[in-house]
């Protein structure tokens, strides 16, 4: 089975919200075997909003979403076509950031699996900051605008051959 | 134009975002129809005529998988139209939703344009997102 990479991560969840909700996103992690620290000159506001997604297949693995309220927001009105400080969007944060879990846990199974994918994903949750992984395969840090959007890919176990 | 859309999928949000995009392409408000799940969906069929079906697989109750079965069991809705929009990727179970009569499937992220042009073309209208 294939790697992942932070910087896969970076690309499979920009491409994502590009596409969905009219977002652009760049990592806001220090580039691959470089000391410095990442490029932005501010901290991004503190993750509030979680999500989890896991998947099933010739192995099996998990993939959480951390979030700050504002990404939350601005998601949800990305998707609907409204205004982040609408009511519409201000309180389909969470379930906007559980579609995207489910988007990008798509996303990385095909990137996974190839074309002639094997795996199949399960559903999508709303969780609390305790169900983040403490030794995720691969993170990813976005800036979104100026918001935070971590992505944190846990492989779990291969399936073993009958 | 007087073809009536059923959107199925678990999240709130995607279900505006669909609607919004089904209204691009041209289907009224008063048109526009949604469930949650395939249980959900199974009831709208039963009072409402419904042309084309837009469905998530992966939902808790009824996955789309089960409620396409289900809908293939009724010759009454033979003939209708079901898009799967999900991110699905499974490649035997797209093969067997594609065995059942979907007749297309946009896999998410997608973008709102191919769904718009994907839902005029199936209810042949002009949609207001054409380019």
């Amino acid at each position: 089975m294939r790697e992942l990479t932070s910087d896969a991560l970076v690309r499979l969840t920009a491409i994502a919200l590009e596409r969905t909700a009219f977002l652009m996103a760049e990592s806001a992690d220090p580039p691959s075997g470089s000391d410095l620290p990442g490029r932005l000159s501010e901290p991004l506001p503190a993750a509030t909003c979680f999500a989890r997604i896991d998947y099933r297949g010739p192995e099996r693995g998990e993939v959480f979403l951390a979030a700050s309220d504002g990404f939350a927001r601005k998601l949800a009105a990305g998707l609907l076509g409204a205004d982040p400080d609408s009511p519409d969007a201000e309180g389909a944060g969470p379930d906007a950031l559980r579609e995207l879990a489910n988007i990008v846990g798509g996303s990385l199974i095909c990137e996974l699996g190839g074309e002639r994918c094997p795996f199949s994903i399960g559903l999508p949750a709303v969780c609390d900051a305790a169900a983040l992984p403490t030794n995720p395969t691969a993170v990813a840090t976005l800036d979104v605008e100026g918001e935070r959007l971590e992505v944190h890919w846990s492989r779990l176990a291969i399936a073993q051959a009958a | 134009m007087k073809c009536n859309v059923l959107i199925v999928d678990d999240s709130p949000v995607l279900r505006g975002a669909i609607q919004k995009v089904a209204k691009l392409a041209g289907v009224p408000d008063d048109r526009i129809f949604t469930a949650g799940n395939g249980k959900e969906a199974l009831a709208v069929l039963d009072t409402t005529w419904i042309d084309l079906v837009l469905l998530d697989i992966n939902m808790p109750v009824m996955d789309g998988e089960e409620f396409t079965r289900e809908v293939r069991k009724n010759p009454t809705l033979a003939d209708l139209k079901i898009v799967v929009v999900s991110t699905e990727a499974n490649d035997e179970r797209l093969k067997r939703l594609r065995d059942l009569g979907v007749v297309e499937t946009l896999r998410k992220p997608f973008q709102p344009e191919d769904l718009c042009h994907l839902i005029s073309k199936l209810l042949g209208v002009t949609p207001s997102c054409a380019s």
